[in-house]
């Protein structure tokens, strides 16, 4: 211990700034089927587990009902022509298999985790499940009281509620982007509904699969023989979605409870999609601003002020031409104002003052080490290129992306801040 | 299999070394041995509030997360009824960085008022956000005091009530530092692209001069064995009727731990399992229902929930699930169900495995419960696991008198019952 005790603690170890990372994505393999849908994967050894895809054009704006795009998907694993729900749930959990179903505003699809010795054991499921869902009746009524009942208790919750108003007050009510469910459109899913989207959208040849870990020599022959056959359809054409129709008032208070003890807190706007030519400067800025534990909200907001248990900012790229910057808090009920009026202040510090070079430093090398850490593992490693190649993204503008945030200047994050960040152009929901 | 090296340093802390060659990543883990079962029946809440005072500075260091973030890492923590734990997870060439962070603040933290006055706040609305400003959100207060009458599992971790956080002084948080953060009552692991043979050197020189402490002596309060079974009706602002069951069973370490697993597994674990198949299914008594364990350190909770279809009535829905505990405790268990419960918890663990970061943690974790190694002997202590133990766990823990039932009702439902109730609570004068 002699040696321990000169310990000089108020030496900090020196580090290696992540700024000076090479990041780059393992490059992929990949092979096409048949008919040919592309599979794009990661081989790992050491891994005893496969992480598989399936990604179909069967997303929200696909959907002219509102449920239509998330019911097609959820209830396409509730029977086929072959096997009952039951025997399907069966089968799944026999082999200790995940498998989740998601229906995003642009693609829809199923992901399934599973121990790679049981693939060629699920394989036919999933191929059945894909390409012959029956929709019974029955599983249609019980999937429409089980929402009912879980919307009924969503609508109690304050959070829930303002995510519902302010996509709603910056898209409008009837938009992909801005439309959420009520319980009569339950009520009005039907089955032809749903075999018909499933029909129109679930076409084969307009798949892309993913895949990452253990993957066995069989594996793609058995994935070209199930999914590389069905040449015939034609992949629907993607449709326009329509410029957004914002409320008329950029403020919106709602009540669900006159004693609530909390107020959720929702300050937002449009902003272009992901193929603007600021988006990677303005996803750097949003960092700043909300991004993570460090950030100005957290810092004056909770560290500084204790209103609430946590304030963010994140944009949400709906696709090439929409995004969304949302500011979220659960604050308390007599400091809901004061938190709207912080958020604005901190709006004009980033319009008026550049930042300081140690915090867009520490930004930085927060941003990067986070990506690494992201991308650490073969499924992460997938799952980022799946997310570029269905922006039609390939390597170039990962590393463009990159690039942007090792080398932007406070001048250009102040820059960006006054042509986006302007308090006015905001909108406001607050529920009690 | 997670291969690591472990030493212990003079001072009584207990190190995990875990190399994993095919990362550049690294994780810091640090497990502190206290939780809320340690706490002062006044004062409860206090480990969590103490959690978040770990990040507002140590004696050589006056802004922890700045200096993570600087480094390229992410930190966080969290708090159980049995333990408290913090990681950071950075660049593994940054490494130090995070034993230097770690080593100071276990040292001696910055206790400051300024820092006790804003995480009050915070925690506060923490509490608010989860367990009070939100449907069901104090169902659990509700079943902890249910269950549990003399243990201090018997609150939350997030404590009792917001007034036990308001009324937390800086001298109870120097003298819970003192108690409970010591080198002698903590765990460290470190895990990721390093190497044993470089990091070892650097724990011993950031760690090796950090006083122990007195040695704890944790005397609780041991939970006297249930007589009879206890039901609680509560009317709440809820859209939908729920039905809580928890039965008292074994502790974390005990044998029985595994059967009783794989019996919450095969009762209510995903769509194919007994309560959902027959009763979200067949009988449509439910919109969900599941049953689970909660795998505490001293004995604890199997637990059965489910929300209720509109127009259910409540007993109905009970007496169905007790149908389900006899049919399981009276015939034959199938082993291809035994094995579905399995093969489920072969995955989840080939899963986890996955994950540094679960792996630094359950290394910390099953050290504290007594060996790291137990971590690799998991499945096989779930494998060896026989359809008859299962059924004779059924037997011993799913009886009627050692049931604690809570019947969570929606006043809008229920508006009759509701000023019924009330009137006989004036008469009882309460």
């Amino acid at each position: 211990m002699s040696e321990a005790l000169a310990v000089n603690r108020t030496l900090r170890p020196s580090i290696t700034s992540p700024v000076s990372f090479d990041i780059r994505l393992k490059p992929y393999a990949s092979i096409r089927l048949d008919n040919g849908v592309p599979v794009y994967f990661l081989q790992a050894d050491h891994y005893e587990t496969i992480y598989l895809d399936i990604v179909f054009p069967a997303g929200e704006i696909y959907a002219s009902h509102v449920l239509e795009a998330s019911a097609t998907n959820a209830l396409m694993k509730s029977g086929t022509s072959q096997h009952s729900a039951r025997e399907i749930n069966e089968t799944i959990e026999f082999y200790g298999a995940y498998l989740d179903a998601y229906a995003e505003t642009q693609v829809a699809g199923f992901g399934i985790y599973m121990l790679s010795k049981h693939l060629t054991a699920l394989l036919p499921l999933l191929f059945e499940i894909l390409t012959d869902p029956v929709f019974p009746e029955e599983e249609i009524h019980l999937y429409q009281q089980t929402k009912k009942q879980q919307l009924r208790i969503n609508l109690k919750k304050s959070d829930v509620v303002a995510d519902r108003l302010i996509d709603e007050v910056l898209f409008g009510k009837t938009h992909p982007y801005g439309r959420a469910a009520q319980e009569s459109d339950y009520d009005s899913l039907h089955r032809d509904m749903l075999k018909s989207f499933h029909q129109q959208h679930y076409v084969l040849p307009a798949a892309k699969i993913f895949m990452a870990g253990k993957i066995e020599d069989h594996v793609l022959n058995l994935l070209n023989q199930y999914f590389g056959q069905s040449a015939s359809q034609h992949a629907p054409a993607t449709p326009t979605v329509p410029p957004p129709v914002p409320a008329d008032t950029h403020q919106l208070k709602h009540t669900l409870d006159e004693e609530a003890l909390q107020a959720a807190v929702r300050i937002a706007r449009v902003l272009p999609g992901y193929q603007h030519e600021d988006f990677n400067l303005l996803s750097l800025l949003n960092v700043v601003l909300g991004g993570y534990f460090g950030s100005r909200l957290m810092s004056n907001i909770r560290e500084e002020k204790g209103y609430t248990y946590g304030i963010h900012s994140l944009i949400y790229p709906n696709d090439a031409h929409y995004a969304s910057w949302l500011v979220t808090a659960e604050v308390g009920r007599q400091v809901a104002e004061a938190t709207t009026q912080e958020v604005y202040h901190e709006f004009r510090r980033l319009m008026a003052e550049p930042i300081p070079q140690d915090e867009l430093l520490m930004v930085k090398n927060y941003l990067i080490g986070s990506l690494l850490g992201r991308l650490d593992g073969p499924v992460q490693q997938i799952k980022k290129w799946r997310s570029l190649i269905l922006k039609n993204q390939n390597e170039q503008d990962y590393a463009r992306q990159i690039q942007t945030f090792k080398t932007a200047t406070s001048e250009d994050l102040l820059d960006v801040a006054r042509r986006w960040l302007l308090p006015d152009v905001f909108y406001e929901v607050i529920v009690f | 299999m997670v291969q690591f090296e472990r030493f212990t340093l003079s001072n009584g802390l207990r190190v995990l070394v875990h190399e994993d060659p095919h990362t550049a990543y690294a994780v810091v883990n640090v497990l502190y041995n206290v939780g809320a079962r340690d706490e002062d029946p006044d004062k409860t809440g206090f480990a969590h509030l103490f959690e978040h005072l770990m990040f507002g500075g140590s004696k050589h260091i006056p802004d922890y997360d700045q200096e993570v973030q600087m480094a390229g890492g992410e930190n966080n923590a969290f708090t159980s009824n049995d333990i408290t734990d913090y990681f950071i997870k950075l660049p593994a060439v940054n490494i130090e960085t995070a034993l230097w962070l770690e080593s100071d603040r276990m040292l001696e933290l910055n206790f400051s008022e300024k820092s006790l006055d804003v995480q009050r706040k915070v925690v506060s609305e923490e509490f608010k956000e989860h367990y009070l400003n939100k449907p069901y959100g104090d169902v659990w207060k509700i079943i902890r005091e249910l269950a549990y009458q003399v243990h201090p599992y018997r609150w939350m971790t997030i404590g009792k009530e917001l007034s036990h956080i308001e009324q937390a002084r800086l001298e109870d948080v120097k003298a819970f530092f003192y108690r409970h953060y010591r080198p002698n009552q903590a765990i460290l692991v470190v895990a990721g692209g390093i190497r044993y043979q470089e990091v070892k050197p650097l724990i011993e020189k950031w760690f090796g001069d950090i006083p122990p402490g007195e040695p704890y002596d944790r005397r609780l309060p041991q939970e006297p064995a249930q007589q009879e079974k206890r039901m609680l009706t509560v009317y709440r602002d809820v859209p939908a009727d729920a039905l809580y069951l928890a039965f008292p069973m074994c502790g974390r370490t005990e044998p029985a731990y595994y059967a009783t697993e794989l019996l919450a597994q095969m009762l209510g674990d995903g769509e194919s399992s007994r309560l959902h198949q027959q009763l979200v299914k067949d009988k449509k008594y439910f919109s969900h229902i599941h049953a689970y364990v909660l795998g505490s350190a001293d004995p604890g909770l199997l637990v059965i929930e489910g929300k209720l279809l509109p127009n259910v009535s409540v007993d109905l829905a009970e007496n169905a699930v007790w149908a389900i505990i006899r049919d399981i405790q009276e015939t034959r268990i199938p082993e291809q169900e035994l094995q579905k419960a399995k093969n489920r918890l072969e995955s989840l663990f080939a899963f986890e495995e996955n994950s540094l970061m679960d792996r630094a943690i359950n290394l910390a974790y099953f050290e504290w419960l007594g060996n790291a190694q137990w971590m690799n002997e998991e499945i096989h202590r779930f494998e060896m696991v026989t359809a008859e133990e299962v059924k004779q766990v059924a037997a011993t823990v799913l009886q009627p008198h050692k049931a604690n039932v809570l019947h969570y009702l929606s006043q809008s439902l229920h508006k009759t019952d509701v000023a019924a109730s009330k009137r006989s609570h004036a008469v009882a004068g309460s």
